[in-house]
C-alpha cells in the first residue's frame, strides 16, 4: 500500500498531510485554535439530525465545559496535622535517638510490670480519657498534649511496643476494665493495639502482623519526664488508603526505583509518585503497581529491613502520606542519563521523546548545571549503549558525549535556563523543578 | 403488602437500572453518531464534530489522527484513523464536569468512499490511557506501505519503545509484529527484540493492546 500520493478526495480533508504519516501533527487539546492542525480543520460540527439537539459549536467546542484550571490544588499536601515539620528539612531523616525511660518503680502486684505514676489507664476511647483525667495527680492532661488531628496512645504503649518485640502476646496480662483507676500506681494498659507502627524516619515500631491492617505513623515517643508537659504521651497518625502491605510495597517499589541512595532522591521519587498517582485520581500504591513504575519486585519490603535505604523509602513514602511539603513542587516525572546524552538524537535517530511529546522544555540554570556536574562525574567519557538482541549479544553500541548538541547551542539558553521550543502542539510544557543524583524531575504545565 | 417488602422492591428496581440501564463503555454508536457516556454535570446540551457524515461528541478530544488508501492506488477509498481522547485526559483540571479521569481513549476507523463514511470499528482498548503508564504515554502512529505502525513510549526508570506494525488484509487491520527496545534510564545496556505474529490472529477492532507491551526484566 503507498504512501498518500497527496491528492485527497474529500473536502473536509484540505489541510490532509501530504507525507503520507499523520494528518495531525496535534493534538486537539490546543484549545486556543492556534495549533497547526485541528478538529476543525478535519471535521466540521454542525446538528445530527438524529439526536433532535441543537449543536451550538462555536469557534472553541470545549469553552461550555472549560473550568478554571486547579492546578497547584493537586498537589495541595492532603493532611492537616501541623504538628509535623516538612521532609524538606533533611533533618527528619536523621535516625532519632529515643528517648531512654527513667528508672521505674516495679509493681508489687506483678513484678516486671512497670509502674508509671503519672499515667491513667487509657482504653483509648475519648470519652473515657476525659473521665479518667480527673484521676490525674499531676493536674495535667498527658493525653491531650501536642495533639493536632491525631490519635495518642499513652506511655504503656511505649513499654508495649518495647516488651512486645522481645515477649510473646501471653506474657502479658489481660487488660481488667474493673481495675481500680485512682490512686497513684495503677497497672498499665498493655492491651496489644492492633496496626503497624513507624516512626517519620521510616524505622518499624510495631505491628500486630495484619497484612490489611491500618498503618500508623508515630511523630512523637515519650519522654517520661512528669516536668514535661505532654510527656508520656504518643502521638500518631494513621495513614489513609494504605494497609500494612501495601504500605510495605509501596516502599519497596520506591525503594528499587532509586538508583543513587541519596536522601533527597527517595523523596523526590516518591512525591513525584504521588503527584501522578493523585492526577490520575489513584492511589499511590494503585499507580505504583501499574506499569508507571517498572521495577520487577513488587511485594511487600520486610518490615525486618531496616537498612538505611529501607528507612529511606519507608520515610518518602510516609511524607507523602502525612502530607508533607511536597519539595518536588508539582513534578510528575523524571528523566535520567537518557535526556542529557541524546536531546534531538535517540538511539533510533529521533528526539528523545520529552522533545516530542511537550511543546517547549525549560530548565533553570542552576538546576541544570547540577544535573549536568552529576552526570559528567558518572560518565567522564560520555555514555556508550549497547543494544543487545534477545541473547544478550550486542549487535551494536553509540556513544554519546555530555552533553548533547541541542544544550551546547546558545541559542536555546535565556538568561534564566534552558528553554527550547519543540514546535509540537500537544497543549503542554515542561519545567524541570529539582535535579538528585542522576535524575531531573519534571513539572508539566499548561503551555 | 407491608412497608419492608415495598422498600425492598423499589430497591431492587433501582439498583438493576443503575446497573443495567447504564452502558459499562465511555462511549455509545447509534447510527452514524458516537456519543458519549462521560459525565459531565454542567453540560445540558449535546454537541458534535461532524466528519462527512459521522458525528462525534465533542467530550472527545481528537489527539490523532491519519488515513491510507484502501485501493493502494487513490484516495476515492481509504480508511482513516482517529485517536479520541476524553477531554479530561487532555485536561489538567479534573473539573466538576468531567469527574471520571479514567474513562478511555477510543480508536476509530472509518472507511470513507465517495464522501460517505462508514465507521468500520472503534476499540477503547487500543491506544493507552494517560493514567496507565508515565510519559503519558506516548503515542504516534504512522502509514506504512503495507498498513501501519503504531509508536509507544512507555515505562519510568525502565523505558521501551514499542512499535506496533499492523497490515491490511479483508477490509481490516491485523496485527503483523512487535517491535521494542528497552533500557534503564540510569544504564547502558538496551535490549531489542521482534515478535512476527500470523496474519489474522488479532484484529485491531477486538485486540486489547496491553497484552502485547511487556517490559522485560532489565539488569
Amino acid at each position: 500500500m503507498p504512501d498518500d500520493p497527496g491528492y485527497g478526495c474529500d473536502n473536509d480533508l484540505n489541510n490532509y498531510s501530504h507525507d503520507g504519516s499523520s494528518v495531525l501533527n496535534d493534538s486537539g487539546s490546543d484549545d486556543s485554535g492556534s495549533s497547526g492542525f485541528s478538529w476543525g480543520d478535519l471535521l466540521s460540527s454542525g446538528s445530527n439530525g438524529n439526536s433532535g439537539n441543537s449543536y451550538a459549536r462555536s469557534g472553541n467546542p470545549y469553552q461550555p465545559y472549560m473550568h478554571q484550571t486547579n492546578y497547584t490544588n493537586a498537589f495541595t499536601p492532603q493532611g492537616n496535622d501541623t504538628n509535623y515539620s516538612s521532609y524538606g528539612n533533611n533533618a527528619n531523616f536523621q535516625k532519632p535517638t529515643k528517648p531512654t525511660p527513667p528508672t521505674q518503680a516495679q509493681n508489687p502486684n506483678n513484678p516486671g510490670t512497670p509502674v508509671l505514676n503519672n499515667q491513667v489507664t487509657n482504653n483509648n476511647n475519648t470519652t473515657d480519657r476525659d473521665v479518667l483525667d480527673t484521676g490525674n495527680l499531676l493536674g495535667k492532661n498527658p493525653l491531650k498534649k501536642n495533639v493536632v488531628s491525631s490519635d495518642v496512645l499513652d506511655a504503656r504503649s511505649k513499654t508495649f511496643f518495647e516488651r512486645l518485640q522481645n515477649e510473646p502476646l501471653s506474657y502479658f496480662p489481660q487488660y481488667n476494665p474493673d481495675d481500680n483507676l485512682s490512686g497513684n500506681s495503677i497497672y498499665p494498659d498493655i492491651r496489644p493495639q492492633t496496626g503497624t507502627f513507624y516512626n517519620k524516619s521510616g524505622e518499624f515500631l510495631y505491628g500486630d502482623g495484619n497484612i490489611n491492617g491500618k498503618v500508623y505513623v508515630v511523630s512523637q515517643l515519650p519522654s517520661f519526664d512528669d516536668t514535661i508537659e505532654g510527656s508520656g504521651t504518643i502521638t500518631y497518625t494513621e495513614l489513609k488508603n494504605v494497609t500494612a502491605d501495601t504500605f510495605r510495597t509501596t516502599a519497596n517499589i520506591v525503594m528499587q526505583e532509586c538508583k543513587t541512595k541519596g536522601i533527597n532522591e527517595f523523596l523526590y521519587v516518591a512525591h513525584t509518585s504521588y503527584n501522578e498517582a493523585i492526577a490520575n485520581n489513584m492511589t499511590m500504591y494503585a499507580k505504583l503497581m501499574t506499569t508507571y513504575s517498572s521495577v520487577h519486585d513488587k511485594t511487600p519490603l520486610s518490615d525486618n529491613n531496616n537498612s538505611v535505604i529501607a528507612n529511606y523509602a519507608r520515610a518518602a513514602v510516609i511524607s507523602t502520606l502525612t502530607g508533607d511539603i511536597d519539595p518536588t513542587k508539582g513534578c510528575r516525572y523524571w528523566d535520567g542519563s537518557d535526556f542529557l546524552a541524546w536531546g534531538l538524537h535517540s538511539l533510533n535517530g529521533t528526539p528523545h521523546n520529552k522533545f516530542e511529546e511537550y511543546d517547549e522544555i525549560f530548565i533553570p540554570t542552576e538546576v541544570y548545571n547540577q544535573y549536568l556536574r552529576n552526570q559528567q562525574h558518572a560518565y567522564p567519557s560520555g555514555i556508550t549503549y549497547k543494544v543487545r538482541n534477545r541473547k544478550g549479544e550486542v549487535i551494536r553500541s553509540v556513544t554519546f558525549s555530555l552533553p548533547a548538541d541541542v544544550f551546547s547551542d546558545q541559542n536555546n539558553w535565556t538568561p534564566t535556563g534552558f528553554r527550547y521550543v519543540t514546535g509540537k502542539h500537544h497543549g503542554f510544557r515542561i519545567e524541570a523543578v529539582v535535579t538528585a543524583g542522576l535524575t531531573i524531575f519534571w513539572k508539566v504545565l499548561p503551555r | 403488602m407491608n412497608n419492608k417488602k415495598i422498600y425492598c422492591i423499589v430497591a431492587m428496581l433501582l439498583s438493576t437500572s443503575l446497573l443495567f440501564g447504564k452502558s459499562s463503555r465511555s462511549y455509545v454508536v447509534k447510527s452514524d453518531t458516537i456519543w458519549s457516556n462521560l459525565e459531565c454535570k454542567s453540560k445540558t446540551t449535546a454537541s458534535f464534530h461532524r466528519f462527512q457524515n459521522i458525528f462525534i461528541s465533542t467530550d472527545y478530544v481528537l489527539k490523532d489522527s491519519f488515513r491510507i488508501s484502501a485501493t493502494g492506488k487513490t484516495y476515492e477509498d481509504y480508511y482513516l484513523f482517529l485517536t479520541l481522547s476524553p477531554f479530561v485526559q487532555e485536561r489538567f483540571d479534573t473539573s466538576t464536569c468531567y469527574n471520571s479521569p479514567r474513562d478511555k481513549r477510543l480508536f476509530v476507523v472509518l472507511h470513507c468512499k465517495k464522501e460517505r463514511a462508514v465507521i468500520n470499528s472503534i476499540n477503547d482498548d487500543f491506544v493507552l490511557n494517560r493514567y496507565e503508564y508515565q510519559s503519558e504515554p506516548y503515542t504516534k502512529m504512522e502509514a506504512t506501505t503495507a498498513g501501519f505502525v503504531m509508536k509507544y513510549y512507555i515505562g519510568s526508570s525502565n523505558r521501551c519503545y514499542y512499535d506496533l506494525y499492523f497490515e491490511h488484509l479483508a477490509n481490516s487491520f491485523y496485527l503483523a509484529r512487535v517491535q521494542y527496545s528497552c533500557y534503564n534510564i540510569y544504564q547502558t545496556d538496551v535490549l531489542t527484540d521482534e515478535r512476527k505474529y500470523k496474519p489474522n490472529q488479532y484484529k485491531i477492532d477486538r485486540m486489547n493492546i496491553r497484552s502485547f507491551i511487556n517490559i522485560p526484566k532489565l539488569k
